[in-house]
């Protein structure tokens, strides 16, 4: 019994899943980045009126970072329709509350506004840390260069790699000492 | 005088209207208003068909280059699965003499991507051998001798 190349059409229209971390990533850039894959823009059957985008995950999202002085001076708002209603707050005093409001809320904005905007957003997860659960985990078949490259800091070598980097001049017991 | 009055006799006339043949036209197109009247359909839903009638014209004005937008889009993203920089492949296939248009690529990109692999590989070597003809002699037979 042959399926002929039904298999092949199971694969190119299979969602996959992408895990990114948004650890020290600007909000903005990485939700451009991963508004496009929710869309489904990066698949060569793209199509703006057939649903073919991916799911992804993100991971750290509590430790997101603004630059310049946007954690005080970027304002969300919000209101309830009614006479005193509005709500205006700093990205600051919003990340104290929630702490993937932000990431969701980008990357709902970059979406497009259709009919299709619910369905996308739904599959984007966001978590604070990376405690993802393990049925997500198991999908998972990928991972995004975030748009920020991120140094590696003295806490991130061991022990034999930092004794291994060649020293220039050792310290005596008078280095900088008057 | 006399001339005056032959040119009142030979002067352009506008076209006779019926109102019969407009109402035939507007109870033709307004068919899909068929939760109005027959009378509402010559006389409210008028104003809509004529918004439709524009709008059909400017979609068709906006079209190609739409279609092109779009074409382009799915080439990007397929030329990227690849690791290849979209514009750089273009200029590519033109030195390898690849007379293949956008649509053909989409095509191949989709049904055939092994082909298309094969392509973008081929736009490589192609970028290569540029490279290379500045230092050295190539052979007769390369990529980019086809052109």
């Amino acid at each position: 019994m042959s399926f002929g190349r039904a298999n092949q059409q199971w694969c190119t229209f299979s969602r996959l899943w992408y895990l990114v971390n948004a650890d020290r990533q600007p909000p903005g850039g990485l939700a451009t980045l991963i508004a496009k894959y929710l869309q489904g823009v990066h698949k060569p059957i793209y199509h703006a009126l057939s649903d073919v985008g991916d799911h992804v995950v993100v991971i750290n999202s509590k430790s997101v970072a603004y630059s310049g002085n946007k954690w005080e001076q970027k304002m969300f708002h919000s209101h309830t329709g009614r006479k005193k209603g509005r709500l205006r707050m700093t990205a600051a005093q919003v990340h104290q509350i929630d702490q993937s409001w932000i990431m969701r809320r980008m990357v709902y904005q970059q979406l497009p506004n259709s009919g299709l905007r619910r369905t996308q957003f739904q599959r984007l997860h966001v978590f604070e840390d990376d405690n993802v659960p393990n049925e997500l985990m198991e999908n998972i078949s990928g991972v995004l260069t975030p748009p920020r490259r991120i140094p590696k800091g003295l806490s991130d070598y061991t022990q034999e790699e930092i004794d291994a980097f060649p020293k220039l001049f050792s310290k005596d017991n008078f280095f900088l000492k008057r | 005088m006399f001339l005056t009055a032959l040119s009142w006799m030979y002067r352009v006339k506008p076209p006779v209207r019926d109102r019969w043949w407009k109402i035939q036209r507007l109870k033709e197109q307004g068919r899909h208003f068929w939760f109005q009247s027959l009378r509402a359909r010559v006389g409210l839903s008028r104003i809509f068909i004529r918004r439709a009638l524009v709008n059909q014209t400017k979609a068709r004005l906006a079209r190609p280059y739409m279609r092109n937008k779009f074409r382009s889009e799915r080439l990007e993203s397929a030329v990227k699965e690849y690791g290849v920089k979209p514009n750089q492949f273009r200029v590519d296939l033109h030195s390898a003499g690849v007379k293949l248009n956008k649509n053909m690529l989409n095509v191949l990109s989709i049904y055939e991507p092994r082909t298309f692999e094969r392509i973008t590989e081929l736009a490589q070597r192609s970028q290569i051998e540029k490279i290379y003809k500045n230092h050295v002699e190539l052979p007769k037979r390369s990529f980019t001798s086809a052109k």
